[in-house]
């Protein structure tokens, strides 16, 4: 548990609901995150530059999935998404620079066809960690009475879990998204910071671009939020 | 030959919180490296330096003989001027340019030469973008001149970014130019008292950085 973590769960911890927020925090390491706080909505940041470096340079979901911009939550939609709940289970999953900074992660990626070494399963499977972990902590608030929640992932959900299909359906017949138990918005596209984020509560974050290799970042990282009231 | 956007040597944590002096020293830095790579003038601003015109844009968007991701540039749910306006500092520069050259729009570069001194400008932002991004600036964005499909890809049947799904075939080279932005670089180079072409219609081939 971080630093911070534990200065945000004490301070308020006489209450039930920083116990129930705890159990959310528990639950989010539990299921394969390796850090996890609880922050109060104050400490979430929105920011309209994060959108803005979506498209530039363009990412290549830009525009092809719902979620990601131009299309999703508008930078003023979050803020307003985000004013509505007070506090957020945050959370990180790690994971290896020798796979998120593989040199041939962007090639097969936009090729769709593995390597053998199984980099880009592993790296896959990372983000599909995270947004199950969002599912799963929405899922027990809502237990909890936390009622509605709102939970973000990292990546495109496209690639995750449409990957096969030769569009985003909410895209671009208007029908509903074909995996609305599991797709999330990512937090970068909904203008959320999630890096300085990340730094702000002690978790170490790097930027990794394409010409980023293993040798020169210790890990890489993919975090994850979840809005509850 | 510019170098082509290398493997960063050293990548930097994003930090909590960003002290002003190494802010300062970097943006310098970043300037200097903009006259090494050859620009002509360059220049750390603030944000309250970018100076937009709503015309720009329509110019642009009137102008679809090359259409691409980036010519028109739409931004249609949030407000491209204030995500620009959210940074504090950027790195403007110009590079100069053969003094008849024509402003080509968005159109084709005829002439080779002309060609290569705006992709000089596409490689300066993208090269400046990238340094700053591995220096812990991870929402620094570049924008350079003209459209960027006329410079790179004027033998693609399209923007093959524009088509859902798809990438960009220079997604290390292309990005938006400034005017796509509906930003006045004339208006901010004579800011910054730079030498302006004299001829009238001549363009002014400048690109900017915005780092933090």
């Amino acid at each position: 548990m971080g630093s911070h973590g534990e200065t945000q769960t004490s301070a308020t911890s006489s209450g039930g609901l920083m116990i129930r927020l705890e159990e959310l925090r528990e639950l989010a390491l539990a299921r394969g995150a390796d850090q996890a706080v609880v922050i109060p909505t104050s400490e979430v940041i929105v920011d309209p530059r994060v959108r803005l470096k979506c498209m530039i340079p363009k990412c290549y979901m830009s525009g092809a999935c719902a979620h990601c911009p131009p299309h999703g939550s508008s930078f003023k939609e979050t803020q307003d998404t985000v004013s509505r709940y007070e506090w957020a289970v945050f959370f990180r999953v790690m994971v290896d620079s020798s796979v998120i900074a593989n040199e041939k992660a962007a090639s097969i990626i936009l090729s769709g066809v593995g390597d053998d070494e199984g980099t880009m399963s592993t790296l896959g499977a990372s983000y599909m960690l995270l947004a199950t972990i969002v599912k799963i902590v929405q899922k027990r608030a809502e237990e909890m009475g936390y009622s509605p929640t709102f939970g973000f992932a990292a990546g495109d959900c496209r690639d995750l879990f449409c990957h096969y299909q030769p569009t985003c359906q909410s895209l671009q017949t208007r029908r509903d998204c074909r995996h609305p138990s599991l797709s999330s918005p990512s937090m970068e596209s909904c203008g959320l910071d999630a890096f300085t984020m990340a730094a702000r509560v002690g978790w170490d974050a790097y930027p990794i671009g394409g010409t980023c290799r293993p040798e020169s970042v210790p890990h890489g990282a993919l975090m994850g939020l979840v809005l509850v009231s | 030959m510019l170098p082509e956007i290398q493997q960063p040597k050293k990548v930097r944590r994003i930090p909590a919180q960003r002290d002003p002096k190494e802010v300062k020293k970097d943006l310098q830095a970043l300037r200097k490296r903009a006259i090494e790579l050859g620009a002509s003038d360059a220049a750390v601003i603030n944000a309250s330096d970018v100076v937009f015109r709503k015309a720009l844009r329509k110019q642009v968007a009137a102008d679809m003989r090359l259409p691409s991701i980036h010519w028109p540039l739409e931004y249609p749910k949030d407000d491209l001027e204030a995500a620009i306006k959210a940074y504090q500092n950027g790195v403007f520069f110009r590079v100069k340019g053969d003094a008849k050259m024509p402003d080509y729009g968005g159109g084709q570069v005829s002439d080779l030469t002309h060609r290569e001194t705006m992709q000089r400008v596409y490689e300066i932002a993208t090269v400046l973008e990238s340094e700053s991004f591995y220096m812990g600036y991870h929402l620094a964005v570049g924008f350079a001149t003209g459209n960027c499909r006329a410079i790179f890809c004027a033998k693609e049947s399209r923007c093959w970014a524009a088509v859902k799904g798809r990438k960009c075939v220079q997604p290390y080279k292309g990005r938006p130019s400034m005017e796509a932005a509906g930003m006045d670089s004339v208006a901010m180079a004579r800011a910054k008292k730079w030498r302006l072409p004299k001829r009238e219609g001549a363009p002014l081939l400048a690109g900017l950085v915005m780092v933090v």
